[in-house]
């Protein structure tokens, strides 16, 4: 693109309706008229009348301000749309690493512009530091339609790639369901990409709705339990956990049982391996007073040990 | 329909064209694109995309190919079992198969120099001679399922019938014993049939022969004077495993008399976790991957313990519960498990060793030259 020209504009001039290029985030908040400055060039073409943004969205957040005139770099009308493609990622990926999302926008742009597949992968795959085939591409574009409030969740905690790719292409009943459980519950990214593969996971063994399974779980009960949204939080977790894996947890829950009717001092704990596969308990306990003794000989007498053997055959 | 009519093209390597097999097998294999290639081609680069069950790949081996199983983590017991890696690949689709995952390699390859082979493995049971190896050829493939397998087959069948120190296994989920009827084998080759229920097969193994063929055939091959074995794994925890898995059993020794099998192994389904991803994308409506499954000391996904303990006790109790009960063992699995079910846990993977050799001596009089001693076990790794 030898023909690149600056030009002087004014905001009257753009065309803001046309949005074909605005898929990048922008950062939220309006800057101070003082400090106009923005973090990249604009970039336009020109189309009838106005110009179309191509890049430097971000001068629409002064649309309020119409008599501000900026500067900005005019794309010749011939331009290709991959020579296009390429010197925005370029400018976007100078300054920032694109999320998910975004990545996603893009492609879908790429394709709108009718893109071969080919020239995505060999030409623009490249500039964003990926390589796959259509099955990636096709994986990115999917996550523009995760709607709010799960994409904001989502972007803020910087999901990575296979979080972002497990929400989605769900039906609008189950976004609804984790817009709830994020909005009522604000659990962690790892705590929801938990419930998350473990809600999917019961879904696709049994053969049944999110819906059916959540009313199964009977979880309007966790979502409204006021002031204690931690332990509801907690609670819904088990009761999630226990039916992704009904034996397992019965069984841990049998073992947990045992182990509290050992009535251990506070300064003592037996543990144990709760993926099952090694068979042992693991006892420590702080010694620091005659008292602290006093309990430990109290554990190693016959009732007690008796009560571990029956343990460690449960394990 | 024959899983080896799927094969699309051959490529055979120049030296692989001087090796007899080579043109055998190619004769059996009419119509298919045949292309010869030099010996330090990069197939691979040719058929990028390709599924590797659609090409052959006749060529010769490089390196060893008689190995010990990999087994795995030493937290579980292996039993250190011998493979000759001759076939790499299998036209079968079992849904839990890692081959079809994780074998790197662009096509169906199976090596064709078995002088080279059967030399290596002749200087491997010579190197032990008071140590009674089992080896077997379906370790990254089936036995028997390729042409170019059922040769190796038949040739490895006379090797070992003139070796005192060995045995080899040639496991299948096919019934292609047809051409191995007749051979002189001398009691040292095991035909050996992985088992599932006919429900699970018809699930889960897809392509492979049905429960009642895997018998009939190891029936015959029983008559024909071959030991047998069997493989209950991978033991796939479904819903209703108890009766399903006890009708199995049931229609094993209607059909096999236990004084027949050399030995049975169990094992549940396990697999690295990054196949479970890979198994929802090749088999989206499966329910295997969503099992009660925890990871294991050795990094796998395993049904965890407590549930696959009773799968086993069950299992283990029917197959014991008749006179002279087969060898049991289990493949890849913690003392713990032996200990809970049998009562008994190997100290090691060398005693587990020696307790195959010894049962086969006292199983199977005049099979092994002399009694197996622990000491020749632990002290050759």
């Amino acid at each position: 693109m030898n023909s690149i020209k600056l030009v002087v504009l004014n905001l009257r001039q753009l065309n803001r309706n046309d949005n074909t290029f605005n898929v990048f985030n922008r950062p939220p908040g309006k800057r101070e008229h003082a400090s106009f400055l923005l973090p990249h060039p604009i970039l336009v073409q020109r189309q009838a009348s106005q110009y179309r943004l191509i890049y430097g969205f971000e001068i629409l957040d002064y649309a309020d301000e119409k008599e501000i005139d900026f500067a900005a770099y005019r794309l010749p009308a011939t331009a290709k749309s991959l020579d296009i493609l390429k010197l925005i990622l370029q400018l976007q990926t100078s300054s920032q690493i694109l999320s998910p999302p975004e990545i996603g926008r893009f492609l879908q742009l790429a394709e709108q512009l009718q893109l071969s597949p080919a020239e995505i992968q060999t030409q623009l795959l490249p500039l964003l530091h990926l390589s796959g085939d259509n099955r990636l591409i096709d994986q990115y574009r999917s996550l523009v339609s995760i709607p709010e409030p799960l994409d904001s969740y989502l972007l803020s905690r910087n999901a990575p790639l296979k979080t972002w790719l497990r929400f989605a292409g769900l039906s609008g009943e189950e976004y609804q369901c984790y817009a709830k459980l994020i909005t009522l519950l604000k659990p962690s990214l790892s705590v929801l990409d938990e419930i998350r593969i473990n809600l999917q996971e019961i879904q696709s063994r049994d053969k049944n709705s999110l819906k059916a399974i959540l009313q199964d779980l009977d979880w309007e009960q966790y979502l409204t339990a006021e002031g204690e949204t931690k332990a509801a939080l907690a609670r819904l977790r088990q009761a999630i956990y226990a039916k992704r894996f009904p034996q397992l947890s019965g069984h841990l829950q049998q073992i947990r049982r045992r182990i509290q009717d050992l009535e251990l001092p506070a300064n003592a704990a037996l543990n144990f391996d709760e993926t099952g596969e090694r068979r042992e308990l693991q006892l420590t306990w702080r010694l620091k007073t005659p008292k602290d003794l006093r309990h430990l000989r109290e554990f190693t007498e016959p009732p007690t040990l008796e009560k571990v053997r029956h343990l460690l055959d449960e394990l | 329909m024959n899983p080896e009519q799927r094969l699309q093209s051959v490529y055979i390597s120049e030296s692989a064209l001087n090796d007899p097999v080579t043109n055998q097998i190619i004769n059996k294999l009419p119509h298919r694109i045949q292309k010869i290639v030099a010996d330090d081609y990069a197939v691979a680069s040719e058929i990028r995309g390709i599924n590797p069950k659609q090409v052959l790949y006749l060529t010769r081996s490089k390196g060893e190919t008689v190995k010990r199983c990999p087994g795995t983590d030493t937290s579980y017991l292996c039993c250190r079992y011998q493979v000759i890696n001759q076939t790499l690949n299998c036209p079968l689709n079992c849904v839990y198969c890692i081959l079809q995952y994780y074998l790197n390699q662009p096509a169906t390859t199976i090596y064709t120099d078995f002088p080279k082979i059967f030399a290596e493995l002749r200087k491997k049971l010579a190197a032990q001679p008071k140590r009674f190896f089992r080896v077997g050829t379906g370790e990254l493939g089936d036995s028997l399922a390729y042409y170019g397998s059922m040769f190796f087959a038949r040739e490895a069948i006379a090797i070992f019938a003139e070796v005192p120190n060995g045995i080899l296994e040639l496991k299948t989920k096919t019934v292609n014993i047809d051409d191995l009827l007749t051979l002189r084998h001398n009691g040292h080759t095991v035909l050996a049939w992985s088992l599932n229920p006919q429900p699970l097969i018809d699930e889960f193994e897809l392509n492979t022969a049905p429960l009642t063929q895997r018998l009939n055939a190891a029936a015959h091959a029983a008559e024909a004077g071959y030991l047998l074995a069997f493989h209950l794994d991978p033991m796939l925890i479904v819903p209703n495993w108890q009766s399903l898995y006890d009708d199995m059993l049931t229609e094993l020794y209607s059909r096999i008399k236990p004084q027949q099998i050399a030995w049975i192994s169990l094992g549940t389904l396990r697999y690295p976790p990054e196949m479970k991803d890979k198994m929802i994308a090749h088999y989206p409506n499966t329910v295997l991957p969503f099992g009660e499954m925890i990871r294991g000391l050795d990094g796998k996904m395993r049904y965890a313990r407590p549930i696959r303990v009773p799968l086993y006790r069950r299992i283990y109790h029917k197959l014991t519960a008749v006179d002279l009960p087969p060898f049991i063992y289990f493949c890849m699995e913690s003392p713990d498990v032996w200990q809970e079910v049998t009562g008994m846990a190997p100290a090691d993977n060398a005693h587990l060793d020696y307790l195959f050799a010894a049962s086969l001596h006292r199983r199977f009089p005049g099979l092994l030259p002399e009694p197996p001693q622990l000491s020749d076990y632990i002290s050759n790794e």
